[in-house]
């Protein structure tokens, strides 16, 4: 290997920097196009001017989605109870083709975008989980359906991602790419548990085989998004994947260890869902611990594509361990009754509505 | 001055805003646009032909009225279509050819080092003995200074597809000195 590797570029620089247009060629040519120009009209002649008495004038796509949006607001009911159904509901319809999209749609930029579409990644996950868990079956269409609406929801996370890449926004599509992955991976893992807990559960195969699917097909794309941060002639992109993932790993270790997850389930909940615990978190933490003073020390060796890596894997284990968490609390495992199971539950009180975003208070 | 003199002056007014600013782009990109035209086909008169016509085609286009929302990518795109009519040589590349038909000369004025030349020379050759969708790839990223992005829209892929494409381009590239 010679001194291309080093200079590549430069070299491809001078072979172009010697392929150009005299001062003279490019006037004649300017001067040519002018005439050409000269002979055609305006492109705006041509353009036409919406009249504003047209009705379609005011048939505007945000004014459509907005005033859908309002009217949706105003029957407020609806809407809450909508965002609280699961895939057995009639009104889980509604918040899936509705109220998300309409969500996604007036959410500003592409990260924030990209961003929501992962969360209801998660959501759609953590619905399902507590169906399962619950013991309730879902019927053939309802389970089509979810599944369906679930893959499209992974694409639509994919198309976020894809969506940054093209905008260059290399930091920002590798963080969610770890965010989708970490999120598949725990809530894969949530499932099975549920099944170890409760034999006689939903069978949950054919989710578990479309959510190992998306976990392929999401670390395709976050493999390219590294390579292409490793092979970027621009140094400051992998400078600021690096730093972007630091700033994750950091908060998350910090919200971690300063015991903001502190109502996770204790030695109690663990009957019921043993998915993480106390001492699950605090060895996790030891080995994420160890992991990052190796990438630092990686880094500051200047070995930056495998620093990205390694911080990249510490992203994944710290986001699954959180998603892990999250998806734990709305079971509401350590909300149960110490003396009966999940299936028990059901019995007990099925009727009551499931808030997936509050914890109801235990009566 | 009656309504249809002043709607004239209006229409005459915004016809020289358009000509000013299509002749910006003119200004701004008609040596990369020649640039990438000559590096595929290898005649410098044809290639200054070939750009003139990509802006003339490009006006004709936006003339009917249509919109184009990147100028530079869609300039690139009429360039490659007029390109991909006229390939007539399989065979790019040459550094013998590129002497003879575009003026390249490997020999950089600014700088004198028989070692600078030799490198060139060098990679003109390796180049030349990469696969064509390797070549086009790395003429678009390196010679044609295209983004990832931009590189994308015109091949229509997807930028992690081009990314790995010019990864993979530059791995080839690197074993042809092994």
């Amino acid at each position: 290997m010679n001194k291309i590797e080093n200079d590549f570029n430069s070299q491809f620089k001078r072979i172009k920097e010697s392929v150009k247009l005299s001062e003279t060629e490019m006037d004649f040519h300017r001067g040519e196009v002018l005439k050409f120009i000269d002979q055609k009209p305006s492109p705006y002649f041509h353009k036409k001017i919406q009249s504003p008495f047209y009705f379609g004038f005011f048939l505007k796509k945000h004014f459509v989605v907005t005033s859908l949006a309002i009217v949706l607001i105003f029957s407020g009911g609806l809407t809450i109870s909508a965002d609280n159904s699961l895939p057995n509901n009639y009104l889980y319809q509604v918040k899936t083709k509705i109220t998300e999209p309409i969500l996604v749609f007036l959410t500003p930029n592409s990260k924030a975008k990209a961003s929501l579409k992962v969360s209801l990644v998660e959501r759609r996950l953590q619905e399902y989980s507590q169906v399962t868990f619950n013991g309730e079956i879902l019927s053939p269409e309802d389970k089509t359906s979810f599944i369906n609406q679930f893959s499209s929801q992974v694409k639509d996370a994919h198309q976020g991602i894809s969506k940054l890449v093209e905008e260059e926004n290399l930091p920002d599509a590798l963080e969610t790419t770890n965010d989708l992955q970490s999120i598949l991976s725990a809530q894969d893992i949530i499932l099975e548990k549920i099944h170890e807990v409760n034999p006689d559960a939903e069978n949950t195969d054919e989710v578990i085989l479309v959510i190992i699917d998306s976990i392929e097909s999401t670390t395709t794309i976050e493999n390219n998004i590294t390579e292409t941060v490793q092979i970027s002639i621009d140094e400051t992109d992998i400078e600021n994947s690096i730093n972007s993932q630091k700033e994750e790993i950091t908060e998350s270790l910090k919200n971690l260890k300063e015991g903001k997850q502190l109502d996770v389930p204790g030695e109690e909940g663990m009957k019921n869902l043993d998915v993480v615990n106390q001492a699950h978190i605090d060895s996790k933490i030891f080995e994420i611990t160890i992991s990052l003073d190796e990438a630092n020390t990686k880094s500051e060796n200047g070995d930056k594509k495998e620093a990205l890596e390694m911080y990249n894997q510490i992203d994944q284990d710290l986001g699954e361990l959180e998603s892990l968490i999250r998806s734990e609390q709305k079971l509401e495992v350590d909300d149960l009754d110490k003396s009966i199971g999940p299936k028990d539950k059901i019995n007990g009180d099925s009727s009551l509505p499931i808030d997936l975003e509050n914890t109801p208070t235990q009566e | 001055m009656s309504h249809f003199s002043w709607f004239y002056v209006l229409c005459m007014e915004l016809d020289n805003n358009d000509k000013n600013i299509f002749i910006e782009n003119y200004d701004k990109y008609a040596d990369a646009i020649f640039r990438y035209c000559a590096f595929r086909i290898y005649d410098r008169e044809r290639a200054k032909e070939l750009m003139q016509e990509t802006f003339t085609k490009t006006w004709e286009y936006l003339e009917k009225g249509k919109k184009v929302e990147n100028m530079k990518a869609f300039l690139y795109k009429v360039a490659h279509n007029l390109c991909v009519n006229e390939i007539i040589r399989p065979k790019a590349f040459s550094l013998d050819e590129m002497r003879e038909k575009i003026n390249f000369d490997p020999e950089d004025k600014k700088s004198h080092l028989v070692e600078n030349e030799v490198d060139i020379s060098l990679l003109a050759k390796k180049m030349e003995m990469l696969q064509p969708q390797e070549k086009e790839i790395l003429t678009m990223r390196y010679i044609d200074d295209l983004a990832v992005s931009e590189i994308a829209e015109l091949l229509d892929m997807i930028p992690n597809s081009v990314s790995v494409k010019i990864r993979r381009a530059e791995e080839a590239l690197k074993k042809l000195y092994e």
